[in-house]
């Protein structure tokens, strides 16, 4: 309100200004009092001058206060409650309430005995279309669990035997698999994605794609398949042993 | 020396704007690790993601659909199985089960379609940061919404079928099996 009022004073001011000025002027010249002219404008110039540098200065203090809060509040140093640079940050983008589908439930038997952890750097070139040539690129750190373990909803009634009145007992387990390779949205930064990458999302989906493959295949080239069939094998013996039974064959088939 | 101070001021305030992008250099990845989860039941989820994105300084808006599919397997801990009762003469066995809980939530990239976008005259196409930012909304809001499925009951009770029918396939007559009170919400 004060602002707006100083303002309006301040064109309330310069329309006088001209008016007077114009009016001197024509006074002058009617009475050919022309070295009079200078001596007015110096005077009133001076004035406004003064009352320019008076508004200035006002500000400048109006903005010192400003730093001063917002340094101040940055530190934490008093409470904050309206954030001043909330018009310049890019607001989130609004999402409509939506139910989660249940498509498929599936009863499964897959002990989960080893999982392979790693964080890839996937850096992808795609020549730029630009007049000036050169390459896009797309840069981004993917980080991603492979599971393997053995799936026992292959495990049949015949494949456990037990010799009666024994403690023996064999049983025949498949062979260890990779269960699943994860890497989630989450799980993915991007940290460049420019020109045809910018804003291609199904080159960028199928890159992504590839990084999943490509932590599959790290993870078999680590042995994850041999440490997860060992891993099974202790597990069922343990198992078989907590039941009664004491001597145990586990078949890796 | 005014102008200085303010202007010191200003940047240091702005400076919390910038993005943090922290890699944690002290982290140390181990490779393989070793568990022993039995999971026992697999759900396959699907989620409609629709927003609109409208900024302040932009003429127009741009709206897009795009669905999601999840799959999340539950189960329970092998190692935290507890025999309490084991009669190999009378064939009789009680044990208990640990609680059920989440073992793998996996979002592919290709479960994700992005279906329509409707961008107003003066707006640009989405770009993959922002595609990327939604498909993590996505993933956030399908673990948000986990808790109202009864994923964590189905696993314990398939937990319970597979291990009777194993028991039994044993050689065992009486199987009990109890559940742990305690529940593990994802």
């Amino acid at each position: 309100m004060r602002f707006n009022f100083s303002i309006q004073t301040k064109k309330l001011h310069v329309f006088s200004f001209i008016c007077r000025l114009s009016f001197i002027y024509y006074e002058c010249i009617q009475k050919n009092y022309r070295h009079c002219f200078g001596h007015y404008c110096h005077l009133l110039y001076s004035g406004y001058m003064f009352l320019i540098k008076k508004i200035f200065n006002l500000a400048l203090f109006l903005l010192l206060l400003g730093g001063i809060y917002i340094g101040l509040s940055h530190f934490k140093l008093i409470p904050l409650n309206y954030n001043f640079f909330q018009l310049t940050q890019k607001k989130e983008a609004e999402f409509a309430n939506t139910a989660l589908v249940v498509e498929d439930v599936k009863a499964v038997a897959k002990l989960f005995t080893q999982q392979y952890l790693n964080e890839i750097l996937v850096t992808k070139i795609h020549k730029s279309s630009s007049w000036f040539g050169g390459e896009d690129k797309l840069i981004m750190i993917a980080k991603g669990k492979c599971f393997a373990g053995t799936n026992l909803s292959k495990l049949k009634a015949e494949d456990i035997r037990i010799i009666p009145d024994s403690a023996f007992c064999e049983i025949t387990i498949p062979k260890a698999e990779i269960l699943e390779t994860i890497i989630n949205p989450t799980d993915f930064q991007i940290y460049k994605a420019e020109g045809y990458w910018e804003d291609n999302y199904k080159a960028t989906q199928a890159v992504k794609a590839e990084a999943v493959k490509q932590l599959e295949k790290m993870a078999f080239a680590s042995g994850i398949l041999e440490k997860a069939n060992q891993k099974s094998e202790k597990l069922m013996t343990d198992f078989m042993k907590s039941i009664g039974f004491k001597t145990i064959k586990v078949i890796i088939k | 020396m005014i102008r200085i101070i303010i202007f010191t001021m200003v940047l240091f305030s702005s400076c919390s704007l910038l993005p943090e992008k922290e890699i944690d250099a002290n982290k140390v990845i181990e490779p393989i690790k070793a568990m022993s989860k039995l999971g026992t039941t697999e759900y396959s989820l699907s989620k409609v993601i629709a927003g609109e994105d409208n900024q302040w300084y932009t003429i127009g808006t741009r709206k897009f659909m795009m669905t999601c599919k999840a799959q999340v397997v539950a189960g329970i801990d092998a190692s935290q199985i507890q025999f309490t009762e084991v009669n190999t003469r009378e064939k009789k066995i009680k044990l208990t089960i640990p609680p059920a809980e989440i073992i793998t939530f996996n979002i592919q990239p290709d479960g994700f379609n992005f279906v329509d976008e409707d961008l107003g005259s003066f707006r640009g196409k989405f770009t993959t940061a922002e595609i990327n930012e939604y498909q993590v909304f996505a993933e956030k809001k399908i673990k948000e919404q986990l808790v109202q499925i009864n994923i964590l009951a189905e696993a314990e009770k398939n937990a319970i079928l597979f291990l009777d029918k194993i028991l039994r396939a044993g050689g065992f007559v009486s199987v009990e099996i109890n559940t742990s009170a305690q529940k593990v919400l994802p």
